[in-house]
């Protein structure tokens, strides 16, 4: 198997973990606190391994560029992306909040469309259309009580 | 006698919550791209993703700097919180790595399958508290199967 592909599915597998643990977690402590905890772990996980595998100075000499963007990623993944998604969590439980989450593929689409001036195939579409009545399905599921 | 759901301005919770996981997945989307960008330009998927976490801290503390005057968290919680942590750690190492190998295009179809990892782990970790519904399977396999469809055209 590619390298590659193994690599996303062991993070598939870690952030489907995260999530409910992360859930659980907010049993006893608010969104934002859970969050800050988890980036904390991040950081110092992260920070170890890039030590250890990629040296001290693969840290060091980065150019503007590269912090601007990591900065936009930090917006987009930690406070736009798991922050809303831990009160959406809170809101609607991981059942709901999951697949919609999972429906991310379907959003770069669509950015490909619009933004990129792309034309999907008949197999993009029939696999859009699968994506939106999944979501329909789960947000018109009149079961979906909250604690 | 069930009891009514909560409401917000008129509006279910769960419908807010809802529509912040959508605001959260276009979000997720979005970064993705950016990733993609810096993984094909060599920069190491731990560093990328250590930086990312960097800032991150420092934007929810900006963002949120009010509500931690009066933090509170429960022992199972801050484990709990640990424990997601470094599996947020791995996923994001992994992937970020992983995009220095394979398209974009090809590694989130993938990430579709991250709802299943979640019912599993949920019917352990959450029993008792969250159950899903037969709807709410049907369509979690939807969104995945269509996640499917889309990878085998990319």
């Amino acid at each position: 198997m590619e390298l590659g592909i193994l690599l996303t599915m062991i993070a598939a597998t870690s952030w489907g973990a995260g999530d409910v643990f992360a859930r659980r977690a907010m049993f006893g402590a608010g969104a934002e606190t859970v969050l800050i905890v988890m980036i904390t772990m991040v950081i110092l996980t992260l920070g170890v391994v890039g030590i250890a595998i990629e040296g001290a100075g693969a840290f060091a000499s980065k150019d503007g560029t590269f912090l601007l963007l990591t900065a936009f990623m930090g917006l987009l993944t930690w406070v736009t992306g798991n922050l809303l998604y831990f009160h959406g969590m809170m809101r609607a439980g991981v059942v709901i909040a999951a697949p919609i989450l999972g429906a991310a593929p379907l959003i770069a689409i669509l950015f490909a469309v619009t933004l990129g001036g792309e034309r999907p195939g008949p197999l993009t579409l029939i696999g859009s259309f699968a994506v939106v009545a999944g979501v329909a399905v789960l947000v018109t599921d009149r079961e979906r009580v909250q604690e | 006698m069930s009891t009514p759901p909560r409401t917000f301005a008129g509006i279910s919770t769960v419908t807010i919550g809802i529509a912040f996981a959508v605001l959260a997945a276009a979000s997720f989307a979005g970064t993705g791209f950016v990733a993609n960008e810096l993984a094909d330009e060599g920069a190491p998927g731990i560093i990328i993703g250590f930086y990312e976490a960097l800032f991150g801290m420092v934007l929810v503390v900006a963002v949120n700097a009010r509500r931690f005057r009066a933090v509170r968290m429960t022992r199972p919680a801050l484990a709990w919180a640990l424990a997601a942590g470094g599996l947020f750690a791995t996923a994001f190492g992994s992937f970020y790595t992983g995009l220095s190998r394979i398209d974009y295009s090809v590694g989130a179809p993938i990430l579709g399958a991250v709802p299943l990892v979640s019912y599993v782990v949920l019917l352990f970790v959450l029993r008792g508290h969250e159950h899903i519904t037969r709807r709410a399977l049907a369509g979690a396999f939807l969104v995945v199967a269509g996640v499917g469809i889309i990878g085998l055209t990319t």
